[in-house]
């Protein structure tokens, strides 16, 4: 069944396609993010981290590029950003900034306007360039759009700091570096940061989506309880940890002070990757065009490493495509 | 215009973002610049670019149809 799909039409569909708009989103990102180095590398670095984390998680399992993650990262920064700062505004107009009521309505849109650039961009996908989008694409979309808005958000800090960082770790090395906490009535407190809520949220819309096609009749029917849930979720972890400063609750304790969440993430992180990695496995076992294409350069990659010297790029770089392309494959058939 | 007061420009812009809660504007430049490539990536360009073709060519057979009927006077 899956001969059916023309591969050299894939392999197109999973190449670059503009050098200028390349070239438009390159330029765009390093200046946003160089901006944030220049004033707080620190703080750069905590963004940064999640996202090259993310982008190396699903390298193999993604059918968009880096480039798409990118341009999303700037429409974190435009869109997100933006329309956040005009509702900000807006809400000042009624006298509630500093009250609870503002900061449900604010940590709300955020969490809302965080996720429109990730739906925007695969509305076009979905309907211009007839491309399917895996869990992957959609928690590399979300997290670059997180990281966008919040980059932003912290190139106007000034005088933060917070006592500790909490989730998976390795030593200092954590996973969610920007999943910051303070201690309220000595049990630790936080929020898992903006790039990671946004994941989250995606990651849950990714694997509902899954389940929406691939399911028994009660996922297809309720496949949207899942992204709802993970919305819910990180939007009132956002909110009570945001309340805490205004009115010293500690409601946010009732639901662990939000330490459970990154857990939460990596345990839909492992479904995704069991998910995806039988999804490619069963695309490359039965096509043999896909096979010869992986393995090719995969050889030329490893010969390379073996004889002491560094890959050659273009070999990396259609290697990476050629995944890309089987998964195109994989979303599209299976 | 004056440098002098170009730079003045570009001060109140920068001092109007601050007072609006954003002294970032070059992460918004930035952000605009990289939307602005991600939506020619995305295709619009294509149908904008296709868009103005038609309306090009639809003006372009109009002109055509005008200077017909000019000869036929």
């Amino acid at each position: 069944m899956t001969h059916a799909v023309n591969y050299g039409r894939i392999m197109y569909m999973a190449q670059t396609r503009t050098q200028t708009a390349t070239s438009l989103i390159l330029i765009g990102a390093l200046m946003a993010m160089g901006y944030v180095v220049f004033k707080s590398p620190s703080w750069f670095w905590v963004d940064a981290w999640f996202v090259i984390e993310v982008v190396v998680i699903t390298l193999v399992t993604r059918t968009l590029s880096i480039r798409f993650g990118l341009g999303v990262f700037a429409q974190g920064i435009v869109i997100s950003g933006l329309i956040t700062i005009l509702i900000y505004h807006l809400v000042g107009l009624f006298g509630i900034h500093g009250e609870v009521s503002g900061e449900v309505i604010m940590a709300t849109v955020e969490e809302v306007m965080k996720f429109v650039p990730v739906l925007l961009t695969v509305w076009l996908l979905k309907n211009r360039s007839k491309l399917p989008v895996s869990i992957s694409d959609w928690l590399m979309l979300s997290v670059m759009a997180g990281a966008g808005f919040s980059m932003l958000e912290k190139s106007f800090w000034e005088s933060v700091s917070y006592p500790f960082t909490y989730g998976p770790h390795i030593g200092g090395l954590y996973f969610f570096p920007d999943a910051l906490g303070i201690y309220v009535s000595g049990e630790p407190f936080g929020y898992i940061g903006h790039a990671a809520a946004t994941g989250l949220i995606g990651l849950a819309m990714g694997i509902g989506v899954y389940m929406k096609s691939h399911g028994n009749s009660i996922m297809r029917t309720f496949w949207w309880v899942l992204p709802l849930v993970a919305f819910a979720w990180v939007t009132l972890e956002h909110i009570l940890s945001n309340a805490y400063y205004i009115s010293g609750t500690d409601a946010l304790l009732l639901f662990g002070g939000g330490q459970l969440t990154p857990w939460v993430f990596v345990l839909a992180m492992i479904g995704m990757c069991v998910i995806e990695g039988r999804m490619l496995r069963a695309v490359i076992r039965e096509r043999s065009d896909v096979r010869e294409g992986i393995v090719r350069h995969w050889t030329a990659i490893t010969n390379s490493a073996m004889n002491g010297s560094l890959p050659k790029r273009d070999d990396i770089r259609m290697l990476l495509k050629h995944f890309r392309a089987a998964n195109i494959i994989a979303w599209r058939t299976m | 215009m004056e440098i002098q007061s170009l730079l003045d420009i570009i001060h109140n812009l920068g001092s109007a973002a601050d007072g609006a809660g954003t002294g970032s504007l070059p992460v918004f430049f930035g952000g605009i610049l990289g939307s602005w490539g991600s939506v020619m990536d995305q295709g619009v360009r294509g149908k904008i670019i296709e868009r103005a073709q038609n309306q090009a060519e639809e003006a372009q057979q109009q002109k055509e149809l005008r200077d017909l009927f000019d000869e036929m006077r």
